[in-house]
C-alpha cells in the first residue's frame, strides 16, 4: 500500500516536470550583459550607430532595449544589420515587443557566430532612445520561434561544460542529471524495507 | 560479550548509508550545476584559501587586493561581475568567451594576492585549511579545476552532514527507522542546504560541526555521558568555533546539556560524569587556544573576530538595546502592536521561508510566486501536523524535557547570533544581512520537526507520509536545479 502511494506521487511528480520542461516559449542564444539600466545612445532620424558584438551560434532575432522619445508601447522604426568587414551579413525590422518590452528584431537569415558589428539606424521621424550602458546599448539575442527545453537541451549541454573546469566536457550536463536520476533511486531503496 | 554486541547493533544500518550516497550524488549534482563562484561570497572563500595555500598565511585587515591575479582575470573571464545579483545575464555561453577564460590560464597569472580584508576575512582558518588539501592536489590545474576539486570537499562535507543527522534521529526516535532516513533524505533534497554546502564556503563545515553535536548532545542524553562523548561534544564546539565564530551560538545549550548529565547521573557514575564534562570543556578549548596563537603568528586581530569586528567598517545611526531585542523579536516573530514596524512585512515569511523554499545565487534568482505561496501553505500544514504528532507524544516529551531545554536554547542561541549583525546592518550597512541560510546549522532539528509531522498520522500511517515528505523535498530539490540550470543556461 505505502509503496503504492508513494509511486502514485512519484510518478504525479514526473508528470509535472513533463509539463514543465515541454512549455514552448522564446529562448535566448545570448546576451552581451548590459542591463539596459540607462541611456546608451540617442539617434536622430536615420541615424545610425554600431558597436562590436560577438554573434551567437542559432541566432535569429536580436532585442533591444529602446523606445522612441515620445514615449508609449509601439515598437521602433528601426533597421538592424550584422555586418561584417563592411558587408551586410544580414538585417531585419522589428516584429513586436518580448516579453519584458525589448524591441523584437527578426532578421532575415541566421548569420554565422562571431565577431560581428550590430548597426541600427532609426527609420522614425523622431529620436530613437537605446537603453544600456554610456554609449554601449544592450542586446539579447534570440533562437527562431517558441521552443521547448527538450528542443534546447543540446544548447544547455554546450553552454553547460564551459566556463568550468577543463577536463568537464559534453556529458557534463548529462553526468549531473544522472546522478540526480541515481539519488532519487538510492532515496527509494533507503525508504523501503527496514532500515536497520 | 553483550558490550561487543550492542556496538556491533548499533553499527550503521544500511538506510544510513544510502542516505550518504544520495547526499553526495544530489550534492555533486548541485556542485556541477551551479557555474563557478555563483555560490554566495564563494569568491572570498576560495581567496583565502589561495592565500593560505600559497603564502601559509590567513589573509587579515591590510590595504590591497584580497583576490590574486589569476582569480580576478578568471571572473572577469568568466563575465562574473555581470552576472552576479543579475537575474538576466549569463556566463561565458560561446567558444569565443571560452576562449578568453582558457587564455587567462595560459597565461599564468599570480597566484598570490595582498590577502587582504574580504568577507571571509574574520573566519577561523579550519574549513579553509581543510580546502588547502583539494586546492594543492588540484594545483597542476586551472583555478577552475581546483575550484571543482574544492567543492567535492564541500560535496563531502555535506553528505557527512546527512549522515549525522541519521544518527541524531536515530538517537531521538529510536523504535521509529523509517523516521531515521525520512529525515536525513528530507535534509539531503533540501535545496538551499544542497546549493550552499556544495559551494566553497565555510557554512558546509560549520553545518557538518552542529550536525555532529546535535547527534552527540542526543547520544548522550539517551545513553549517558561517558568520557569519549564528552570529548566528541568539546572537539565539536571547539571545531565548530574555528569553522565558523556563528558557532558559538550552540555553546551555551551545549553547556547546559553537560551540565544536566553531570548532575543528573547515577552516583556511582558521577565521578565519570565530570571527568566528562572536563574533558568536554578542554577539547573546546585547545582548538580556540590554537587559533588565538594563530592569530597572533599571522599578525590577526587576535580577539577580533570573536567580538565581531566587520570586514568592512559602516558610519550608520546609533542604535539601542531596546530596538535591537525588537529587532530580534520580529526577525522571527510576529510584530507586537507597541513595536515599531522594522520589516515592512513578515520577516518569516519573506526572509527565513521564502529563503528556505528557494532564493538561489548571489539571492538573485528563485522560483515564480506562486510556489512561494505553495511553499507558505506546505510549512503551515507541516507546522500543524508536527503539533499533532508533538501532543500524541506529550508524554514521552515531558519525560525529555531537559533535551528539549537544550535544543531550544540552541535555536534561541543561533537567533540571537544572527539577530546582532542583523540589527547591526540595519542601522549601518546599505544591505540586508539576514539570509536564510544562516538557519541551516537547525536542519537536525528540521529533520525532528518533519519526523513528528509524519507521527501525526499514527504509527501505522507515518511511514508512508513521511516518504510522501521526501517526495515533495526530492521534487522540490529537482526544480532547484532546473531553475538555476534556466538561470545560468538558458
Amino acid at each position: 500500500m505505502r509503496a503504492s502511494i508513494v509511486g502514485v506521487a512519484v510518478v504525479a511528480a514526473a508528470c509535472f516536470l513533463l509539463v514543465v520542461l515541454s512549455g514552448s516559449e522564446p529562448r535566448r542564444s545570448g546576451t552581451d550583459n548590459i542591463a539596459p539600466a540607462g541611456v546608451a545612445l540617442k539617434l536622430a532620424p536615420g541615424q545610425r550607430a554600431c558597436q562590436a558584438e560577438n554573434v551567437p551560434d542559432d541566432t535569429a532575432r536580436v532585442a533591444l532595449a529602446g523606445a522612441p522619445a515620445a514615449g508609449g508601447t509601439q515598437a521602433a522604426r528601426l533597421t538592424v544589420a550584422v555586418e561584417r568587414d563592411g558587408k551586410v551579413v544580414t538585417r531585419g525590422r522589428p516584429a513586436g515587443l518580448t516579453a519584458d518590452g525589448r524591441v523584437d528584431v527578426a532578421l532575415a537569415s541566421t548569420p554565422p557566430a562571431g565577431p560581428a558589428d550590430l548597426c541600427v539606424r532609426n527609420d522614425d521621424r523622431q529620436p530613437l532612445t537605446l537603453l544600456g550602458a554610456p554609449e554601449v546599448f544592450a542586446v539579447d539575442y534570440y533562437r527562431a520561434g517558441d521552443e521547448s527545453w527538450w528542443r534546447v537541451a543540446p544548447a544547455v549541454a554546450d553552454r553547460f561544460e564551459l566556463g568550468k573546469a577543463g577536463f568537464l566536457g559534453p556529458w557534463a550536463l548529462w553526468l549531473a542529471l544522472a546522478a540526480v536520476v541515481a539519488a532519487w533511486l538510492a532515496a527509494g531503496w533507503a525508504l523501503r524495507g527496514d532500515p536497520r | 560479550m553483550s558490550a561487543r554486541l550492542r556496538r556491533l547493533g548499533r553499527r550503521l544500518p544500511r538506510a544510513g548509508w544510502l542516505c550518504l550516497a544520495v547526499a553526495l550524488l544530489n550534492g555533486f549534482a548541485w556542485s556541477l550545476i551551479t557555474p563557478p563562484f555563483q555560490v554566495p561570497d564563494e569568491i572570498s572563500h576560495v581567496a583565502y584559501v589561495q592565500y593560505l595555500a600559497e603564502t601559509g598565511d590567513a589573509p587579515r585587515h591590510v590595504a590591497g587586493d584580497y583576490m590574486s591575479a589569476e582569480e580576478r582575470q578568471t571572473l572577469e573571464a568568466l563575465r562574473f561581475f555581470s552576472v552576479v545579483g543579475q537575474g538576466a545575464n549569463r556566463p561565458v555561453w560561446t567558444a569565443a568567451e571560452q576562449q578568453g577564460v582558457d587564455a587567462v590560464d595560459a597565461a599564468d597569472p599570480g597566484r598570490v594576492s595582498d590577502g587582504s580584508s574580504s568577507t571571509a576575512v574574520n573566519n577561523p582558518p579550519l574549513f579553509y585549511a581543510l580546502q588547502t588539501v583539494p586546492y594543492e592536489l588540484a594545483s597542476g590545474g586551472s583555478l577552475l579545476d581546483r575550484l571543482f576539486a574544492m567543492r567535492l570537499l564541500s560535496v563531502l562535507l555535506s553528505a557527512l552532514t546527512v549522515l549525522c543527522v541519521f544518527l541524531f534521529l536515530r538517537e531521538v526516535f529510536p523504535r521509529s527507522p523509517w523516521a531515521w532516513a525520512t529525515g536525513a533524505l528530507a535534509v539531503a533534497f533540501q535545496p538551499l542546504f544542497g546549493f550552499i554546502s556544495t559551494g566553497v564556503n565555510n557554512d558546509s563545515g560549520l553545518f557538518l560541526a552542529s550536525a555532529f553535536l546535535f547527534w552527540m548532545l542526543a547520544r548522550s542524553l539517551r545513553d549517558g555521558l561517558t568520557r569519549r562523548r564528552g570529548l566528541a561534544i568539546g572537539l565539536a564546539v571547539g571545531l565548530g568555533l574555528v569553522t565558523k565564530l556563528t558557532f558559538v551560538a550552540f555553546a551555551p545549550a551545549a553547556g547546559l546539556a553537560l551540565l544536566a548529565l553531570a548532575l543528573r547521573s547515577e552516583p556511582g557514575r558521577r565521578r565519570v560524569a565530570v571527568e566528562a564534562v572536563a574533558i568536554a570543556a578542554a577539547a573546546a578549548a585547545v582548538p580556540l587556544i590554537v587559533y588565538l596563537g594563530l592569530n597572533e603568528l599571522w599578525d590577526r586581530q587576535v580577539f577580533g573576530a570573536l567580538v565581531g569586528s566587520e570586514a568592512v567598517q559602516y558610519d550608520g545611526r546609533p542604535g539601542s538595546i531596546r530596538e535591537e531585542l525588537s529587532y530580534i523579536w520580529q526577525l522571527y516573530l510576529p510584530r507586537l502592536p507597541f513595536q515599531a514596524d522594522m520589516f515592512a512585512g513578515e520577516a518569516f515569511r519573506t526572509v527565513w521561508l521564502n529563503g528556505l523554499i528557494g532564493r538561489f545565487g548571489w539571492l538573485d534568482y528563485g522560483f515564480e510566486a506562486w510556489v512561494y505561496d505553495l511553499g507558505f501553505g506546505i510549512a503551515i500544514a507541516i507546522a500543524v501536523l508536527a503539533a499533532i504528532g508533538a501532543l500524541r507524544a506529550l508524554s514521552l516529551l515531558r519525560a525529555r524535557w531537559i533535551e528539549l531545554a537544550v535544543y531550544g536554547l540552541a535555536v534561541a542561541g543561533l537567533a540571537v547570533i544572527i539577530g546582532h549583525p542583523g540589527y547591526s546592518s540595519r542601522i549601518g550597512a546599505p544591505y540586508p544581512f539576514e539570509q536564510a541560510r544562516y538557519l541551516l546549522p537547525l536542519l537536525p532539528l528540521y529533520a525532528g520537526v518533519l519526523v513528528l509531522a509524519a507521527r501525526a498520522a499514527g504509527s501505522r500511517w507515518a511511514p508512508t507520509v513521511g516518504a510522501l515528505l521526501v517526495v515533495i523535498a526530492a521534487t522540490h530539490s529537482v526544480f532547484a536545479q532546473l531553475i538555476t540550470l534556466a538561470r545560468y543556461y538558458g
